[in-house]
């Protein structure tokens, strides 16, 4: 509950249109993009300066006013979801590129500046920003920095943390520090390195330095046909062991497929093959031709059933979007859809993929499966129709192929984050040592306990209150997260 | 009469792993564990003592710079060095902390990969002193820094508990990325006895371009690799002096005027067509902005980074200057046009935006550092000493302590608070105390 002296202050600082606090004004920040659980926030605000952001954290911490902040709201964990009548924090409004240096290969940009939009500015002169997750055309460089977005090009390029030098971050008592090294070293710890991917918890990033790289002088995308999975999965493994770093390496099964080709990104994938593998190689123009060739013959050494290269930037932009699409394709396929991203050893890639057929098949829900295979990174979409019944078999579908990728040695989340959905998973593959020292730090960072509180890290109450698991029909969060480890509760999610 | 720590130092490794100093008439211990198990007693033990401690590898780079460097308890990690698990396939590798970097890089050259890392030191470095210094070298123009290429670890904290981080997978977001943290911690978060790294596959040659001239041409260059899409694998800029050495050897000694001031180091890892095409392109930058070119075969390149880094490794003073690649060259020439560089070696890595001066340890030193330290401070750089000798008195004091701002020093304390809320690692170099 938002008192009317904190919306009144929240005014005073950024002006009443940017202060919205009617259920009408907040209902379409209920959730982000893992729209299993909704809840209202107590107001939204649109700061959108560093200052403003640290005059509302300077108020929050004293009226002890719980917080999450926002960017487009793509992101598929809950992370931004408010959980407590939180006030969300939407930085849609510091959207703006704030310097642009071509020269030494920086960009500055506030927190809701598109991922997207940033290659655009700078492709004229042949740059671009390399973490491209598939929401790119809509999400923000602030999610990704706190989410540590990865995309289909990492296997070369690595993720957002791996692309970002450099942050102003505002703390949660509102104090404001720059942290990371626009240049060189950061001095001191790595207080950058721990800020991505922190899920929002730790504070706010108001400004973001990243790098923008070159092009690479040519491009080769190539798709391949598999009458098998165990081949295409061998195919991959056959790349790295020819000493093949792809730019790309992606993998759809025949229901994934099936799916995207009832989209408009129809590519016509023969209804018979079990997986597709699109995979791009880059680099100087010398060498693309001869890695294109290799790749092609390890495909071929596989018993690939047809192979070959993208003949037109159209053809190759069609190919990507088959790919990028395939999520909400699944859509046109089934009536809900759960998906998860789990990571594995890219090793282990077919034998996980036939658990998770058994796990499909034990439970009568189908799964498609689209995933980053280059870096081992899953994205099983399981399919399930709530009206029947089903959600909660489909999230303990979800919670088994997540544990699966634990057991492989794997991890619950490559990309997504943990945020709500995940948070039960977190006790499967961190001991109760390693979740006390990441809770540690959050206590000593947001003594408070107000920055985007009830996310990433499994609390030890709440473990005691799963065992009392809620029924189908709670409603309250408090509830749902204390009892997400069991199948029965996560069903109200 | 026995020292009680002492004796139960020997009742969890063995006497002969137990090594006893008296500095300044205190008694100091090293300790060499052979397994997690003793590292964690070894860890609570000290804590029950009252004991500082001090996680080390082969000992090479910690040195002068720990302030309270003299821990009561050095736990040394060097009988720590088993491969625990390397999946080839998986371009991932899982070694004890106290492994050297070149075993490890034996052992990856046996399937055709390698750590892209060549931090200027001995050859006999542990990866956890790499590790935990976040050292680095040339290749880091292309591949990054060790932040980028390690991607867990198994560390002991302070109260004795054994925490993963990271995990043995190339991409994971689960919990806060605490390796990041560890990477570069000096040791001051808690003794790393596991680190878990992403390697790559051996390039199929590797070889270096090396271009000379004037100042300014020299910056033409730079201009023209900066906004070009090469692939450079190296990007270094160096002096005379250091220019010299890497043309010493047989077969490149004396084919290069190393009269001019600064050359450019560009390495090449792509197959024999890109290298020929990047050679190309260097070899039209040379007549174009009036430069020396030489090129090295995969055999002279090999030689030419051994003698970088025999020459390197033996300075005893290195100094750090960050800025803006543009700007880099320019900051370099003018300070070899103001001071005697003959005694010194620079070496920048243009990309990263780090000039990084390298001084030999003989009586001049302390001179030419001090009038490097006032050339560069009134262009408005910020500096910082990487090495520094064992009697530093006289040095400037740029930043024995790194100078971090008052709201960074709180967060650093936050976390120390987090990790090791007794203090009983050495955090003061950075800035934890």
């Amino acid at each position: 509950m938002v008192t009317e002296y904190v919306l009144r202050k929240l005014e005073e600082i950024l002006g009443a249109s940017n202060v919205h606090a009617t259920p009408g004004q907040v209902k379409a920040y209920e959730c982000d993009g893992y729209v299993a659980f909704k809840s209202l926030p107590g107001a939204v605000i649109f700061p959108q300066s560093t200052d403003e952001v640290s005059h509302v954290l300077k108020l929050f911490s004293e009226q002890r006013v719980p917080y999450v902040a926002r960017g487009a709201g793509t992101g598929l964990s809950g992370g931004a979801t408010p959980t407590r009548g939180d006030v969300v924090i939407s930085l849609a409004k510091m959207d703006q590129l704030l310097s642009l240096d071509l020269e030494n290969h920086r960009a500055v940009v506030q927190p809701g500046f598109v991922n997207l939009e940033l290659t655009k500015r700078v492709a004229g002169k042949s740059f671009y920003y390399a973490p491209d997750p598939s929401s790119q055309s809509v999400c923000t460089i602030g999610g990704n920095f706190a989410e540590n977005a990865g995309g289909s090009h990492c296997l070369k390029y690595g993720v957002t943390t791996n692309h970002v030098t450099a942050a102003t971050i505002v703390l949660p008592d509102g104090e404001i520090v720059e942290v990371g090294s626009s240049f060189g070293d950061e001095d001191g710890l790595d207080l950058l390195g721990l800020y991505v991917g922190s899920e929002g918890t730790l504070g706010i990033a108001t400004e973001i330095t990243v790098k923008i790289l070159k092009k690479p002088q040519a491009v080769q995308t190539i798709m391949a046909l598999f009458d098998r999975v165990e081949d295409a999965s061998a195919s991959v493994s056959g790349f790295i062991a020819a000493g093949i770093i792809p730019a790309a390496c992606e993998m759809m099964d025949q229901l994934a497929m099936q799916a995207v080709d009832k989209s408009r990104y129809h590519v016509g994938y023969p209804s018979d093959v079990e997986a597709v593998l699109i995979v791009e190689v880059d680099g100087l123009e010398a060498t693309v031709r001869a890695l294109s060739k290799r790749v092609m013959d390890v495909c071929t050494e596989n018993h690939v059933r047809e192979v070959r290269s993208a003949k037109s930037e159209e053809e190759r932009a069609l190919w990507w979007s088959s790919r990028k699409m395939a999520f909400p394709a699944i859509g046109r396929i089934s009536p809900d859809y759960m998906v998860q991203d789990g990571v594995i050893p890219r090793s282990r890639l077919a034998e996980v993929l036939k658990r998770i057929e058994t796990i499909s098949q034990t439970s009568g829900l189908r799964i498609a499966n689209v995933f980053h295979a280059g870096d081992g990174n899953l994205h099983p979409l399981i399919c399930y129709d709530s009206k029947k019944g089903e959600t909660d078999i489909a999230q303990d579908v979800g919670r088994q192929i997540l544990e699966l990728c634990v057991d492989v040695g794997g991890s619950i989340t490559g990309e997504h984050g943990v945020g709500i959905e995940k948070i039960a998973e977190m006790r499967y593959q961190f001991s109760q040592e390693e979740l006390t020292l990441q809770q540690a730090i959050r206590d000593q960072l947001d003594p408070k306990g107000l920055c985007n509180a009830g996310k990433l890290i499994p609390t030890p109450s709440r473990c005691m209150e799963m065992k009392g698991a809620a029924s189908p029909s709670v409603s309250s969060l408090e509830q749902i997260l204390s009892a997400s480890g069991s199948p029965q509760a996560r069903l109200a999610r | 009469m026995e020292n009680p720590f002492e004796l139960a130092l020997m009742t969890i490794v063995s006497q002969e792993y137990v090594k006893k100093h008296i500095v300044h008439g205190t008694s100091r211990w090293v300790a060499s564990p052979g397994t997690m198990e003793e590292v964690v007693s070894l860890v609570r033990l000290a804590s029950e003592y009252g004991k500082s401690v001090t996680p080390i590898g082969a000992l090479r780079r910690l040195g002068t710079l720990f302030k309270d460097g003299q821990a009561e308890l050095w736990i040394e990690t060097e009988r720590l060095c088993s491969i625990i698990e390397y999946s080839p396939e998986d371009m991932v590798i899982t070694v004890g902390a106290g492994m050297r970097l070149c075993d490890l890089q034996h052992e990856l050259l046996k399937f055709n990969q390698f750590l892209p890392v060549d931090p200027i030191g001995d050859v006999d470095e542990t990866l956890g002193g790499i590790v935990a210094t976040n050292a680095w070298g040339p290749s880091r123009a292309l591949y990054g820094t060790l932040r980028d290429h390690v991607i867990g670890t198994r560390t002991v904290l302070a109260n004795g508990d054994v925490v993963r981080t990271g995990g043995r997978v190339v991409k994971n977001v689960a919990g806060y990325d605490l390796t990041k943290l560890l990477v570069g911690s000096f040791g001051s978060l808690g003794v790393m006895i596991e680190i878990t790294l992403r390697v790559r596959p051996y390039p199929t040659q590797r070889t270096v371009t090396l271009l000379s001239g004037s100042v300014a041409d020299v910056d033409r260059a730079r201009a023209e690799l900066m906004d070009a899409t090469l692939i450079p694998s190296v990007f270094e800029c160096v002096n005379t002096s250091l220019a010299r050495t890497l043309t010493s050897s047989p077969g490149t000694h004396g084919a290069l005027d190393t009269g001019s001031p600064l050359t450019l180091a560009v390495g090449c890892d792509e197959p024999v067509e890109g290298t020929a095409f990047q050679e190309g392109v260097l070899r039209a930058w040379s007549s174009s902005y009036s430069l020396e070119i030489l090129t090295f075969t995969p055999e002279q390149t090999a030689v030419l980074w051994e003698d970088y880094h025999m020459t390197l490794r033996t300075a005893a003073t290195v100094l750090r200057v960050q800025g803006k690649p543009s700007t880099l060259i320019e900051i370099a020439g003018t300070l070899l046009a103001a001071v005697n560089q003959e005694r010194m070696w620079l070496s920048g890595c243009i990309p990263a935006g780090v000039l990084r001066l390298f001084f030999a340890a003989d009586d001049d030193a302390v001179a030419l550092v001090t009038a490097c330290v006032s050339h560069l401070t009134a262009c408005g750089l910020s500096l910082h000493y990487e090495k520094l000798p064992t009697d530093h008195h006289d040095f400037p004091s740029v930043s024995q302590e790194i100078a971090i701002p008052d709201s960074k020093q709180t967060v650093h304390r936050l976390i120390y608070q987090a990790f090791d809320p007794a203090g009983l690692f050495s955090s003061t170099r950075l800035g934890g105390a």
